[in-house]
């Protein structure tokens, strides 16, 4: 006769071989997954396999959403802002400036009157960093305070310190004797 | 069956070779970001180009090791 704890450890010993015939678990197996069989075989191949699959889902992604914002990007490109009367062309003289906002209230811009009588208009955002940058008719530059960055009054372009980038032009025309801001180029 | 060493290693280099590609993913993206808050649509529309390429590869690389 048997005992009770003898037949349950044959039973567990009987379990164990039906799981290993079935090719569940290794010989080489700790004695614990028999009695836990909370993984399956093939466990490590498997959940790389689906982990692959996570990582392509990232991939495919992140590459949706970086197509989102070239979209995003063109469709501001595209929404250069509708026509606005700046200032009577007679108001602005040689070597001044003029503060407006373009495209919207929140966009501070910079019309300019060249020495020559050119008209130029940027917005006043500094490329490096968003500060405001204003004319120096003294020194034929604007400047950014923040962290004197220059750039040429008669293009825009960057010519000293850490900007890298020109000021963002706003088109302009004179019409009636009004400047008009046509829109902005970006 | 536990999957043999040489499958290990062979399934842990796919692995890198993916987690890799997705590390170039989230840089191309922020690259993209970066272009639409500097107005820079061409910078953005590259960094778009540039991450369809790097996920066609991946999802290239995938089809060519399946079984």
């Amino acid at each position: 006769m048997s005992t009770p704890e003898e037949r349950r450890a044959a039973e567990a010993a009987n379990r164990a071989k039906e799981r290993r015939r079935e090719g569940l678990y290794a010989e080489s197996e700790p004695f614990w997954k028999e009695e836990f069989p909370l993984t399956s075989a093939g466990e490590e191949y498997v959940q790389r396999r689906e982990f692959t699959r996570y990582l392509l889902g990232a991939s495919a992604a992140f590459a949706v959403g970086a197509v989102g914002a070239a979209a995003w990007a063109n469709l501001q490109s595209a929404n250069e802002g509708e026509p606005q009367a700046i200032i009577a062309d007679d108001r602005i003289a040689p070597s001044s400036e003029y503060l407006f906002n373009y495209p919207t209230d929140k966009d501070p811009a910079l019309l300019i009157r060249l020495p020559d009588g050119e008209l130029r208009a940027f917005s006043q955002k500094c490329t490096h960093l968003g500060c405001v940058v204003y004319y120096q008719p003294e020194h034929e530059r604007i400047f950014c305070p923040c962290h004197h960055g220059v750039f040429e009054p008669s293009t825009g372009d960057a010519t000293a310190g850490p900007p890298e980038r020109p000021l963002q032009k706003i088109d302009i025309e004179v019409r009636d004797g009004m400047i008009w801001a046509k829109g902005v180029q970006i | 069956m536990r999957p043999a060493r040489s499958q290990n290693n062979r399934s842990g280099g796919i692995l890198v070779y993916l987690l890799v590609l997705v590390s170039l993913q989230i840089f191309l993206m922020v690259v993209a970001v970066e272009g639409v808050l500097a107005h820079e649509p061409g910078l953005a529309t590259a960094a778009a180009i540039l991450s369809l390429l790097v996920a066609a590869m991946a999802f290239g690389f995938r089809w060519f090791i399946s079984d």
